[in-house]
C-alpha cells in the first residue's frame, strides 16, 4: 500500500517536504525532465533510500508531445517514419528503456504503450505482449515491471468491457503489476461523472486485484477514493490536483484576474476543491468543520493565513494540503468501500444542505452530481 | 491385409488403405490397423524397427499447410511426459499428391472418451489425470502454445493412469499470426469443450487459461457424469450456449462439485479469463490441494 508522487513540472521540491513522508515512491516524468536533470534531482533527494522510483516512459503520444522526451534514449529519433507494428522495433525500445531506467537509478519501469487509434482487444493483447517482452531483461537488470494500460473511461462503460480488458492485461503470468492510466477529456479540477464508466473502472481494478495483480492508478485526483475502495494497491497523484495526462490544457495553471495562480483548498467533507472566496464563505457560516480540517497540518496553516486576512498567498500550501489528504486517504480507505460510501453520503448531504441554503460555488457543479455518480459507481463496480 | 477404416475419411484420403500401405513402405514400416480419422488426418497403428507407433497421415493442401506445420513445430518443441511424443515427421508423395506423415508414439491404453463409456474413473485416478494434464498445460504455456482442443477423445493413456495429451491439430502459437479470420463467429475447437473466448472467436483473449477452462470442463464432466454447463443432462446444445453467453455455473452444479471435493474447478470454469487461475502454478497448486 502507499501513494506515489506523480512528478510533473517543478514538483521535485515537494518530495522532501516535512509532513509528506508517507509517500512510498515517485513516478518520474521524462516529458518534464531530461535524464541528467532527473538523476541530479533524485540523487539530491534526502528520502531517496526509502522511495521506490518508477520510470513512466511517457510514450503515449510521442509524435506530438515530446517535451524533454526526445532527450531520453528510449525515444527514437526515427519515430515518425518507423513501422509501429514491428515487434522488433518495440523490443529495441525496451532495451533502451531498461538502459535508461538504470541510468537514472530507477527501481521499476512502466512498459511502453502508445495511444491507439482504437482501444481494441488486439491493442490490449499487444501492450501486454510488449510488457511481457520487457519483463525478462528488466528483471535481469533488477527492475520491476508495471504493465502500462491506457483505458478510456468511456470504454469501461460498455458491458463486460472491464472483464475483457482485465483478462487481456493478465494474459502473461509473469506480469504482476499494472500502471493504470484512465483516459478521458474532463477538464482540470472538474470531476468525473460518468457513473457507468467509473463503475467499469472500479470493476477493472477489483478484477485485477482479485487476480493477484497490483494496480497503481496513475494521475489520480479526488477520485482516488473510488480506486482505493475498489482495492487498488496504489495511487499516484501530483501537486496539480487531478492533473490528467490526456486532458487538454492540463499544463496551464488556473489564474485569477490579476494573473496570479489560483490557490485551491481540498475539502474532505464536500469532496471537492474550493476557491478562496467560497472557502471563506463556508467557513464564516460554519459549513466546514474547521476543527476536523485542522487534522491536516497544511489545512491548519491555510486557515491561519485566512484568519489573519493579510492577503498572504497560499498556492503552495494548497498543493501540500492536497498531497497530505491524498497520502492520508490512501491509507484510510484502502479496500474499504463502506467507508468511502459513508464519506460520499455525508458529502451528498452537505451539498444538499448548501443548495437548501441557496449557496452556489464557483467551481463545483451545484447539483454535485459526481458525488451520487461515485456512490453508484461503487455499486456498479461490484464493491 | 485388409484395413478396416469405417467412417468418413479426410478429403484426399479416399483411397485410404492404398495410401497408407504405400506411405508405410516408403517409411520402412509395417501397417497394422486403422485407429481413427478426423477432419484432416487419418491414423493407423504401424510398427517400425520393432516398435509400435501411430502414423497420422494428412493430405497436404494449401489451406491446411500452415496448420500442419504449426502442429509439427509444436510437437517438436514439446518435451513433457504427458504430451504425445513425435518420433518423426516427413512429407511423402503418393501418386500426384503429397501427404504429411507424423509418426507418434503409440498409446495403447486408448482414450479417456472410451474409458468413460466403459467404466467409472475413480476419484484417485481422476486427481492423478488432473495434475498430469495441468502440468502438460503449464509446459505448453511456457512455450507460448495453446492446445485449444482438450477433450476426452484427445486424452489418451500409455498404460493405466499414465495420461497423455494428444492431437495438436489446432494448436495456437501465440507469437505467430492467427490462421483464422476475425469475421468468423466461432473460433476453432470442439464446441462442447471450448472456452467462451473460443466460442466467441475472441482471438486476442485466447491464452493458456483457455486450456485451463477446457481441462476443467473435462474434469467436471468426469465428476458429474454430464457436461458442467448443461441445463439438463442431455442438453449439449444448451451447455455450449451457456458457455458462449459467458454464464456462470449453476449454483446446483457448484454445490455438487464442492460436495465431491472438486471446488477448485469453479475458478477454472469462470466465464472470463481474468477470474480463472492467473498462473499455471496456481492452477496446479489448487488441483493438488483439492
Amino acid at each position: 500500500m502507499g501513494a506515489y508522487h506523480q512528478l510533473g513540472h517543478d514538483s521535485w521540491n515537494l518530495v522532501d517536504e516535512d509532513g509528506l513522508e508517507g509517500y512510498r515512491g515517485l513516478i518520474l516524468s521524462p516529458v518534464n525532465y531530461s535524464p541528467q536533470k532527473t538523476l541530479e534531482r533524485l540523487q539530491s533527494t534526502k528520502r531517496r533510500e526509502s522511495l521506490e522510483v518508477i520510470l513512466d516512459p511517457q510514450f503515449y503520444t510521442p509524435n506530438s508531445e515530446r517535451g524533454k522526451l526526445s532527450e531520453w534514449t528510449h525515444f527514437d529519433a526515427n519515430l515518425d517514419t518507423t513501422d509501429l507494428g514491428d515487434i522488433a522495433w518495440w523490443q529495441s525500445r525496451n532495451a533502451e528503456l531498461i538502459q535508461q531506467a538504470n541510468a537514472v537509478e530507477a527501481s521499476a519501469v512502466c512498459s511502453l504503450a502508445m495511444v491507439p487509434r482504437e482501444y481494441s482487444n488486439e491493442y490490449y493483447r499487444w501492450i501486454a505482449g510488449v510488457a511481457s517482452d520487457l519483463s525478462g531483461p528488466a528483471s535481469d537488470s533488477g527492475l520491476s515491471v508495471l504493465t502500462t494500460a491506457l483505458v478510456p473511461i468511456s470504454e469501461l462503460a460498455k458491458k463486460n468491457r472491464a472483464s475483457e480488458i482485465a483478462g487481456l492485461l493478465t494474459s502473461s503470468p509473469v506480469l504482476e503489476r499494472v500502471y493504470l492510466v484512465l483516459v478521458d477529456d474532463v477538464a482540470p479540477r472538474k470531476h468525473r461523472g460518468d457513473q457507468e464508466g467509473l463503475g467499469g473502472a472500479v470493476e477493472l481494478i477489483r478484477l485485477l486485484e482479485e487476480a493477484g495483480v497490483q494496480v497503481l492508478v496513475a494521475f489520480s485526483g479526488l477520485d482516488l477514493l473510488l480506486w482505493k475502495a475498489a482495492g487498488a494497491s496504489h495511487i499516484a497523484t501530483g501537486k496539480f490536483l487531478n492533473l490528467r495526462r490526456f486532458t487538454p490544457g492540463r499544463w496551464e495553471e488556473q489564474k485569477d484576474d490579476q494573473g496570479r495562480v489560483v490557490p485551491y483548498w481540498t475539502d474532505q467533507e464536500f469532496v471537492t476543491w474550493l476557491r478562496e472566496a467560497d472557502l471563506v464563505m463556508l467557513l464564516r457560516r460554519a459549513l466546514i468543520d474547521e476543527t476536523a480540517a485542522r487534522t491536516n497540518p497544511f489545512s491548519a496553516r491555510i486557515l491561519d493565513i485566512l484568519a489573519a486576512a493579510k492577503g498572504e498567498p497560499w498556492v503552495g500550501l494548497g498543493w501540500r494540503q492536497y498531497l497530505w489528504w491524498a497520502m492520508d486517504a490512501d491509507k484510510k480507505y484502502q479496500s474499504d468501500p463502506n467507508a468511502v460510501r459513508e464519506l460520499l453520503a455525508r458529502a451528498n448531504a452537505k451539498w444538499m444542505d448548501l443548495r437548501d441554503k441557496k449557496f452556489v460555488l464557483y467551481e463545483a457543479d451545484a447539483e454535485a452530481r459526481w458525488v451520487t455518480a461515485w456512490i453508484n459507481a461503487l455499486a456498479i463496480g461490484g464493491v | 491385409m485388409g484395413i478396416s477404416t469405417g467412417g468418413v475419411m479426410p478429403k484426399g484420403m479416399e483411397k485410404a488403405e492404398e495410401i497408407a500401405q504405400d506411405l508405410c513402405s516408403q517409411l520402412g514400416a509395417e501397417l497394422h490397423s486403422f485407429l481413427g480419422a478426423g477432419a484432416f488426418k487419418a491414423a493407423y497403428k504401424i510398427s517400425l524397427a520393432n516398435s509400435s507407433y501411430a502414423l497420422k497421415i494428412a493430405p497436404i493442401a494449401a489451406p491446411s499447410l500452415d496448420r500442419l506445420r504449426r502442429e509439427v513445430a509444436a510437437l517438436q518443441a514439446c518435451d513433457h511426459p504427458n504430451i504425445a511424443r513425435l518420433a518423426h515427421a516427413e512429407a511423402l508423395r503418393f501418386k500426384d499428391r503429397e501427404y504429411l506423415c507424423m509418426v507418434e508414439e503409440f498409446l495403447e491404453g486408448g482414450t479417456l472418451e472410451h474409458l468413460l463409456t466403459t467404466s467409472q474413473v475413480s476419484d484417485k485416478s481422476l486427481r492423478l489425470y488432473a495434475a498430469s494434464l495441468a502440468s502438460a498445460i503449464a509446459h505448453l504455456q511456457s512455450l507460448n502454445l495453446v492446445h485449444r482442443d482438450i477433450k476426452p477423445a484427445n486424452i489418451l493413456f500409455r498404460k493405466t493412469d499414465d495420461v497423455v495429451l494428444t492431437d495438436f491439430g489446432i494448436v495456437r502459437a501465440l507469437g505467430l499470426p492467427s490462421l483464422t479470420h476475425d469475421f468468423i463467429p466461432q473460433g476453432p475447437g470442439t464446441p462442447l469443450y471450448s472456452s467462451p473466448e473460443q466460442l466467441c472467436n475472441d482471438k486476442a483473449a485466447i491464452d493458456w487459461r483457455s486450456d485451463q477452462f477446457g481441462l476443467a470442463l473435462v474434469l467436471a464432466e468426469c465428476v458429474l457424469g454430464r457436461p458442467a454447463f448443461a441445463p439438463q443432462p442431455e442438453d449439449l446444445h444448451g451447455a455450449v450456449n451457456a458457455v458462449a453467453r459467458h454464464e456462470h455455473l449453476a449454483e446446483s452444479t457448484k454445490a455438487e462439485l464442492e460436495k465431491q471435493n472438486w471446488g477448485c474447478l469453479l475458478k477454472a470454469l469462470s466465464p472470463w479469463p481474468v477470474q480463472r487461475y492467473r498462473t499455471p502454478d496456481l492452477f496446479l497448486r489448487a488441483l493438488g490441494a483439492a
